[in-house]
This record gives structure tokens, sequence and C-alpha cells, in this order.
């Protein structure tokens, strides 16, 4: 299959490109300008050009870190577009694939966080932390990554009694370890030199720019789709959602590793109540024509909100398809976190919404007062801003108290 | 779950049509030289969350939807707004000033629609190339693309 002009959404997620032009005056960024668009694949407009149920696993390849939420998102919308009733089952294998997910990810971001900063220690530890998560997947779906789990009306694979309990083991292995971490960052004082007080975004600003995620949550603002707009089973699954009023990288740091615990414990409580026989997709099958119909979606993936618009017209295809991921809402915020701050501050502060790392090549650096242009590309950046901060940072540990 | 009634009450005669889908969720209509105070009366009653601006080409006018979200302890409200545009002479206000997010989303329902905002200072492509030619835009319908098998 070939298509001629590619068009549709962009995803600016981990290891994909994007481009910021920074405007410095000497070392303090004064305004910040990203350039999206350079892995544009024209997803929207080939979904419009199949079935219901090929996009499935079409718009799964959108992501490959947070595959099943937008898979499940897709499927959530498109069961309101069919009208149909989704067994009990099938909506928590669904959600426990969301909150294994949302382990996993927030495992990867912190050892990226920390290669960032130039932590290379806890970005192995994490990593090494974020296998068993990888391997219950693996048991669960059959595949680390694009576990296409879900289908329209529930799911494809049931789950047996040995994986929940090895579920049970993974849960209580993350939410030892990611207590280890809390007491490592709060207490380790090169993190802290690097990120206490570095991206500040108010609570006010973060509403009126309408941050999303855990981004939003660590200044203080208790949103959460999970919460406010339950979907699945989250409304009678008992969690906390999680709150720092940081305001800074440090916040979305604890924010992140909190949530890992909240999330084991909501892992826990999925297997525990999981109906133990029943049904787990309902019958509707590839030659099933939807009425005409609409309908939005919603669920919180690890990054925050992520929003599907689905249109039918009565036939096998979807008429529109509308896809808006958590990074493009968070764009706007990172302009508005990085003013102000220093050039060394920039990989923690981009890092910090978990947009992709790439996102730093080709960063172009302009001083405003003499317009001297110069281009960084990601690893001279770290390594600049690592000099950087060893040059300076007992000054600023004054500054910043 | 918002109440259609609640709605009437508080948007009065701006909204051309208020209705509800099977899950509840609200759709309202309105007017295109009507959305900007609508949006403002809905800003200012709490639904301060722009989730993104859909443009959508039925062939005859483009539709933009506005997703918003308004954010309560006890039980948050999700509506769409949705008002029509021209084809041809594809114009709408800009929500800038009132929602701060809409800079992104605008910018893509430009480039991938052709609906130009007005008062948006800067309105350019988001996704495409700057070099494609001006009335290059992918997701109206009478643009097709080559899918084979």
């Amino acid at each position: 299959m070939s298509v001629k002009i590619p068009i549709g959404p962009i995803h600016p997620m981990l290891k994909e490109p994007i481009n910021f032009t920074f405007y410095v005056e000497g070392e303090t960024i004064v305004d910040a300008e990203p350039n999206i668009g350079f892995v544009h694949r024209g997803i929207e407009k080939l979904a419009e050009n199949k079935t219901w149920f090929q996009n499935l696993y079409l718009l799964e390849k959108v992501c490959g870190i947070c595959s099943s939420s937008h898979q499940g998102c897709y499927a959530q919308g498109a069961e309101k577009v069919f009208e149909a009733e989704v067994p009990e089952k099938a909506l928590y294998i669904r959600t426990l694939m969301w909150e294994l997910e949302r382990l996993h990810s927030h495992l990867l971001w912190l050892g990226v966080i920390m290669h960032e900063i130039g932590f290379d220690t806890l970005f192995m530890y994490t990593w090494r932390d974020r296998e068993a998560v990888m391997d219950l997947v693996e048991m669960i779906s059959g595949r680390r990554v694009g576990y296409s789990i879900n289908t329209i009306g529930g799911v494809r694979r049931d789950i047996d009694y040995q994986t929940l309990s090895k579920a049970l083991d993974v849960a209580s292995f993350i939410a030892t370890r990611a207590e280890v971490y809390e007491k490592i960052v709060l207490r380790e004082r090169t993190i802290l030199d690097r990120t206490d007080g570095v991206g500040i975004l108010s609570k006010a600003d973060a509403i009126r720019l309408n941050t999303v995620g855990p981004t939003a949550r660590a200044s203080g603002v208790k949103r959460d789709i999970r919460y406010n707009l339950p979907y699945a089973i989250y409304d009678e699954t008992p969690f906390d959602i999680v709150i720092d009023d940081g305001c800074d990288v440090l916040s979305r740091i604890i924010v992140r590793i909190r949530e890992m615990i909240i999330s084991s414990e909501i892992i826990k409580w999925i297997v525990f109540n999981m109906p133990k026989n029943g049904p787990i997709a309902a019958k509707i099958t590839h030659f099933t024509k939807p009425p005409e119909n609409e309908a939005a979606s919603r669920v919180e993936a690890p990054r925050g909100e992520l929003f599907y618009y689905l249109k039918s017209n009565g036939s096998l295809k979807p008429e529109r398809i509308k896809i808006r991921t958590p990074t493009l809402a968070n764009i706007v915020s990172v302009i508005h976190m990085v003013k102000g701050h220093y050039i060394a501050d920039i990989p923690p502060i981009v890092a910090g919404i978990d947009p992709c790392i790439s996102c730093m090549d080709r960063v172009a650096i302009i001083d405003v007062r003499n317009e001297k242009k110069q281009l960084f590309n990601h690893d001279q950046l770290l390594r600049y801003s690592i000099k950087w901060y060893r040059k300076n940072y007992r000054w600023l540990r004054e500054e910043r108290g | 779950m918002v109440s259609i009634d609640e709605l009437k009450a508080s948007l009065g005669d701006l909204a051309k049509e208020i209705k509800t889908d099977k899950s509840g969720k609200a759709w309202v209509f309105v007017e295109l030289d009507k959305l900007k105070k609508l949006l403002s009366l809905l800003r200012i009653d709490g639904y301060d969350h722009l989730s993104t601006i859909t443009g959508y080409d039925d062939g005859e006018k483009i539709q933009l939807m506005y997703h918003l979200i308004k954010f309560n302890d006890k039980g948050s409200n999700d509506i769409n707004v949705v008002t029509f545009t021209d084809r041809e002479n594809s114009v709408a206000p800009s929500i800038l000033d009132l929602y701060p997010s809409a800079l992104v989303y605008e910018r893509e329902v430009f480039d991938l629609l052709g609906v130009r905002f007005e008062g948006h200072k800067g309105l350019k492509r988001l996704l495409l190339p700057e070099d494609v030619p001006e009335d290059f835009h992918p997701l109206r319908k009478d643009f097709k693309i080559n899918v084979e098998g």
C-alpha cells in the first residue's frame, strides 16, 4: 500500500524531531518558537480511507509508548459511534493495560529526564526496572510495544490466573522501586541543583494555558480525566490524584513517581476485582456498519489528556477522525516555561513535559543583543549545559536558596 | 452531566440549537457571528479548558467544533460548540484572547482545512512545510489521495 502525499496529525513524542528557536539575551531566554511537523505522516487523512477495524491498528501506531491509550481511546469512541455495550471484563483488561502503560511510560521518562541532566546511573536503574513491566505486557498481549489488545466492543485476548498473579508481583515491585526513587530524587544534590526552581509554571498559568496531565498536576492543578470525566471502570476504582505545588521540574518528577505508586495500587485493585468469567468482546464484526453518528472520546494517557473525535457516515469507513495528543496541548506551556531561564535549563524543561528528546535536535540560539546565531545539536547542548552547571552551580545554589 | 435546560438558561438565544447525544454529551450549535460571544459566556461560566478545535469539511460547509471542559470536583462537564463557515471564503473569528492554547489548534485548522482566523497574528502553517502551494489543504473532501490495495 502506498500513499502519494503524506498529511495528518503530528506526533511530537520521544525520539522524534521537532525544532525550537530560542531568543536569548546573554544566557537568559526571552522567547521561544517551536517548529513542528517533521514527522507529519498524514494519519488523519489515511484513516478516512480505511475501515473502522483497520484503523485500530493504524491509530495504535500514532505513538509507540502510549499505543494502548491511542487504540483504547479510539475503540472507546468507536463504541459510542456503534452504540455497543462493552462487557465488564473487557473494561477491566483494557484499564489494566492502560495502567501498565502508565507505569512503563513514567519509568521511561524518569530515565530520560535523568539522562538530560547528566545523571546516567538512575537512567540505567529505571530502564532496568521498566523491563519487569515490559515482560508482563508481553505475557498478556504477546508483544512488548503495540499490544493491539483493544478491539471495537472489547478486547482481543483474555487474561489467565498466572498472568494476574504476575501482575501483582510487578505492581508491588514497581511500588517499592518508586519509593526508592522518590528518596533519591529528594536527597540527591545533583538532581536538586538542576531541577529545583527550574521551569516554573504557576497554577494560574497552567489553567490559562490549558496544560494537561502530570505537567498540570505538578503545578497544583487538580485535573485528571480519569477522575473528572471517568471512563471505563475509573468511576468505581478508588484512587487519589497526585498533585504537587512546586510548579517546577522537580515537582514534575515527584508527581510522576507518586503516580507510579498510585498506578500500582490501581493494578492491584483491578486484579482483585476482575470478573472471573464472562465475554471479553461485544459482537461487532469487520462488516458491521455503524449508524450515522459522532462521538468525542477522552482518556488520560501517561502524558495527559488524549482526545479523539470520530464521525461516521453510515459506511464501513469513518468520515472524520481527529486526534489531539497531549504533547501538542503542552507545547504552548513549554514556550511559557523556558522564558527567563538559562540556556543550560532547556533540556530538563523541555523534557519535563515528556515530549521527544530529539526536540533538541537543531536548536538555534539567537543572541538578541548582537544577533549572533549559533546552532546546537542535542549532544552539544547536553554537554554545554552540564559544563555550564559545573562552573556556575555555587552562586546558583545561593540564588535559588 | 450538563443539563440542557441549564445551558439554555445561561446561553439565552445565542445558541441556534442545543442537543444531546446518546451518551448525554451536549452539542451546542451557534452562528459564526455569535461564536465569540457564546464562548466568552461559557468561559466565564467555568469552561476554561479547550481540548482542541476540530475542523471538518462536510462537502458544503466547513464545521468548526470547539471541545470544552468545565472542571469541577463534584462533577465535570464537557460540551462541544459547533459552528459553520463557508467553504469558498473560509473565515472565522480567532479565540486566542479567550483561550491562549488555541494558538496551535487554530494554526492546525488553517493548515489542513484553510480556515483563516481573523485576529490571529502570525497565522501560518503548523504541520505542512511552508513552501507548499497556498490552496493546498489536504483534509478538504475534494482532496483525493491515491491508496492502493
